[in-house]
C-alpha cells in the first residue's frame, strides 16, 4: 500500500507538534493492554469450558420435557432441541471456533510469508510470474470456493476445514510481506549484510525476519477475527464441522429453522461470535497503532 | 484473467468426487436407465480430459451448461438472478461509500475527539459484525418482533394485482432489510479506511502549507480529503468480492432469490455447471470492480494520469 506522505516513526514525531489534533499517541502501548487481556480472558474460557459449563455440550439430559426450553436461571443460554444446554454448548463452542480460526491463520501466514519472501528474493520474472497468478487468485471469490469445495464431503473434518481455510487465506499475507521485504532489501544494513556475504537464507531468517514480526502480528489478530466470522457463516450454512462438538456456526445452524421461536439458538452464539471477532479487531488495531503505522489493508 | 480463473475453478470443480447425479436425493427419485441416459446427454460419462474440452468449447460459444439444479440452461438462470443481485449490490456499495466517507473524512478531521473515539468505536463492533449475523438480527428486531418490514422474499403476492408504483414500493420495502445488513457492515469498512487516510493526510507537507497561508479551514479539509480519498477508491474495487461474499449469507436468510441464493442451492445439489459460472461471473465482476477502481484513480488523482 503506497502510503501518502512520509510514514513512519520519525514523520509521526515531526508532524506530531504542528498538527491540528496533537497525536495522542505517546502511550501507545498503553492502548494494547485491553484488547490484549480481553484476548486472553477469551483463551481461558475456552481452555476452560470444563469447568465453567454446567453440563456436557452434548448430553442429552431428558429430550421430551427439556426441549427447547427458552432461557432460564436452570439453563442460561436456553435448551437445543436434544435437550442440550446451550450455554455449555457456547462455552465448548468456543474451542472449536478460535483452534479452527487460529490454525488456519497459523498455516496461511506460513504459506503467505514464504510465497511473498520467494517472490521479492527471486525478482524479476519470477516475481511477476508470482505475483499474477496472486492477481488471479485473488480474483476467485473465496465463499464459493470454500463452499463448493467443502460440499465435496458429507462430512467436513476439522483438519479438512483448518487447511480449506488456510490455503484460501494467505494471499493478502503474501503481497505485504513481499512489499516489506522489498522496501527492507533497499535499507543499509541489508546492503551491509550483503558487502559482508551473509547467505541470503541467514539474511532472511536473521535480518529481515524481525522487521516482518509486526505486519505479521497485526495480520494474525485480524485475520483471527476474519477467520472466526468465515468459518461461523460456513457452519452456519451447513457447510462446516459437523461433530459432536460445536462450533458457533454449528449451534446457529441447528437454530436456522426455528430462528423465530428458538431465537436463543442464534442469538447468544452469534454474540459470543461477534465478541471474539470484535476483540480479535480491536487487538489488531491497537498492534497496528503501536507497531506498523503504515496501512496494513485488512 | 477471467479466463485462468474460469480454468482454475472447473478443473477444480471437476476434481470432485460425484456429481448431479450420484447425489443421493437424485438417486432415490430416479431410475437407473433414466439416469444413464441423463448422464450420456451431460457428458458426464466422457473422460475428464474430453469434458474438459467441451467444457471450453461451449464457454467460447458463451454457453454456460445445464443448471441440474434449476433443470433449464445456466444463461438463463444467471440472466433472471444477477439484476437482482446487481440491485442489492450496487446500492449497498454506493450507500456504504457515501455514509463510510462522509463519517471517516470528518472522524479523521477530529482524530482524538470524544465523536471520533464514539464513532471508532460504534464503526469497529460493526465491521465485527458475521454478515448473516447481522441479517439474523435485523430480521428479528425489525421483521418477526415489531412487524415494519417482510421477513422474507422480493415481492409480495399481491404485487402482481397492484399498481406499479405499489408494485415498486413493495419492492423497495423487501429490499430494506437486506440492503441495510450489506451497508452497515460497508459503511464500517469504508469508515475505518477512510478515516486513517485522511489522518495521515492531514499531516502532509501541503496541509501545512494550506494552513500557513492562512486558508479556512473547512477549505484545508476539502483539500485533504480529496488526497485521502484516493485509498478509498481503491477500497471500493476491493468491496465487489466481500459484498458478493455478504450477499450470500444475506440472500439466503432473507429468501432473496437472487445469484448467491441460487448458488448455494447449487453447490448443495452439486450443480457443478451452475457453481463453474458462478466463480466465473464472481471473479468477473471483481476484475471489473478494480478496474473500475483504477479509473477513478485517474480521475482523481492527476499524478496517474498517463500521456
Amino acid at each position: 500500500m503506497a502510503a501518502l506522505g512520509p510514514t513512519g516513526r520519525n514523520a509521526e514525531l515531526a508532524r506530531a507538534p504542528l498538527s491540528a489534533a496533537p497525536s495522542k499517541r505517546p502511550h501507545t502501548h498503553r492502548a494494547l493492554r485491553t484488547p490484549l487481556a480481553l484476548t486472553l480472558l477469551l483463551v481461558l474460557v475456552a481452555l476452560a469450558a470444563p469447568i465453567l459449563a454446567p453440563a456436557s455440550p452434548i448430553a442429552q439430559p431428558d429430550i421430551v420435557a427439556q426441549r427447547s426450553l427458552p432461557p432460564s436461571f436452570a439453563h442460561l443460554f436456553g435448551t437445543d432441541s436434544y435437550s442440550r444446554d446451550v450455554y455449555a454448548r457456547v462455552l465448548y463452542g468456543a474451542r472449536v471456533s478460535l483452534s479452527v480460526a487460529s490454525l488456519s491463520v497459523a498455516i496461511a501466514l506460513l504459506l503467505g510469508t514464504c510465497y511473498g519472501a520467494i517472490a521479492a528474493f527471486a525478482g524479476g520474472t519470477v516475481d511477476r510470474v508470482l505475483m499474477r497468478t496472486l492477481d488471479v487468485l485473488l480474483a476467485l471469490p473465496r465463499l464459493l470456493l470454500l463452499l463448493a469445495l467443502s460440499s465435496f464431503r458429507d462430512e467436513v473434518p476439522f483438519t479438512y476445514l483448518v487447511i480449506l481455510l488456510g490455503f484460501t487465506g494467505w494471499y493478502g499475507v503474501a503481497r505485504n510481506v513481499r512489499s516489506e521485504i522489498q522496501s527492507q532489501l533497499t535499507r543499509d544494513y541489508l546492503h551491509a549484510a550483503r558487502a559482508t556475504g551473509v547467505p541470503r537464507i541467514r539474511m532472511l531468517t536473521r535480518h529481515i525476519l524481525p522487521h516482518l514480526i509486526p505486519v505479521l502480528a497485526v495480520y494474525a489478530s485480524l485475520g483471527v477475527a476474519q477467520t472466526i466470522a468465515l468459518e461461523a457463516g460456513l457452519s452456519y450454512l451447513g457447510f462446516g464441522v459437523r461433530a459432536p462438538n460445536p462450533s458457533w456456526g454449528t449451534i446457529m445452524h441447528d437454530g436456522f429453522s426455528v430462528v423465530r421461536d428458538q431465537w436463543w439458538l442464534t442469538v447468544f452464539p452469534g454474540l459470543a461470535t461477534l465478541l471474539a471477532v470484535l476483540v480479535c479487531n480491536w487487538l489488531g488495531d491497537a498492534l497496528r497503532d503501536a507497531f506498523a503505522p503504515e496501512q496494513v489493508p485488512a | 484473467m477471467v479466463f485462468v480463473a474460469a480454468t482454475a475453478a472447473s478443473v477444480l470443480i471437476r476434481t470432485a468426487p460425484g456429481d448431479a447425479l450420484t447425489d443421493e436425493g437424485t438417486i432415490g427419485r430416479m431410475p437407473a436407465a433414466v439416469r444413464a441416459t441423463r448422464r450420456v446427454q451431460l457428458g458426464l460419462d466422457l473422460p475428464p480430459a474430453q469434458q474438459y474440452v467441451r467444457r471450453l468449447r461451449a464457454y467460447s460459444r458463451g454457453d454456460l451448461g445445464w443448471s441440474t439444479s434449476e433443470e433449464r440452461p445456466v444463461n438463463e438462470v444467471l440472466r433472471e438472478r444477477i439484476p437482482r443481485t446487481l440491485w442489492l449490490m450496487s446500492l449497498a456499495l454506493a450507500a456504504s461509500l457515501l455514509m463510510g466517507i462522509a463519517l471517516g473524512a470528518w472522524q479523521g478531521a477530529h482524530v482524538g475527539s470524544r465523536g471520533d473515539r464514539a464513532w471508532s468505536f460504534v464503526s469497529l463492533v460493526l465491521f465485527s459484525f458475521p454478515e448473516f449475523w447481522i441479517a439474523i438480527v435485523l430480521m428479528l428486531l425489525f421483521a418477526s418482533w415489531l412487524g415494519w418490514f417482510p421477513t422474507m422474499g422480493m415481492t409480495s403476492d399481491i404485487a402482481f394485482e397492484s399498481s406499479s408504483m405499489r408494485a415498486l414500493l413493495d419492492r423497495a420495502h423487501h429490499l430494506v432489510l437486506p440492503w441495510l445488513s450489506l451497508t452497515l457492515i460497508g459503511t464500517a469498512y469504508v469508515a475505518r479506511f477512510q478515516r486513517a487516510a485522511m489522518r495521515d493526510v492531514f499531516g502532509a507537507p501541503f496541509v501545512q502549507t494550506a494552513r500557513g497561508k492562512g486558508l479556512a479551514e473547512a477549505a484545508v479539509r476539502r483539500h485533504a480529503l480529496r488526497a485521502a480519498l484516493l485509498p478509498v477508491i481503491a477500497l471500493g474495487g476491493m468491496l465487489v468480492p466481500s459484498l458478493f461474499a455478504g450477499a450470500v449469507f444475506v440472500e439466503s436468510i432473507f429468501a432473496w432469490p437472487g445469484m448467491g441464493l441460487a448458488l448455494l442451492n447449487a453447490t448443495q445439489g452439486r450443480d457443478y455447471d451452475l457453481v463453474g459460472a458462478g466463480i466465473i461471473v464472481v471473479s468477473a465482476m471483481t476484475v471489473a470492480g478494480s478496474f473500475a477502481a483504477e479509473l477513478l484513480r485517474e480521475v482523481a488523482d492527476p499524478r496517474t494520469r498517463r500521456g
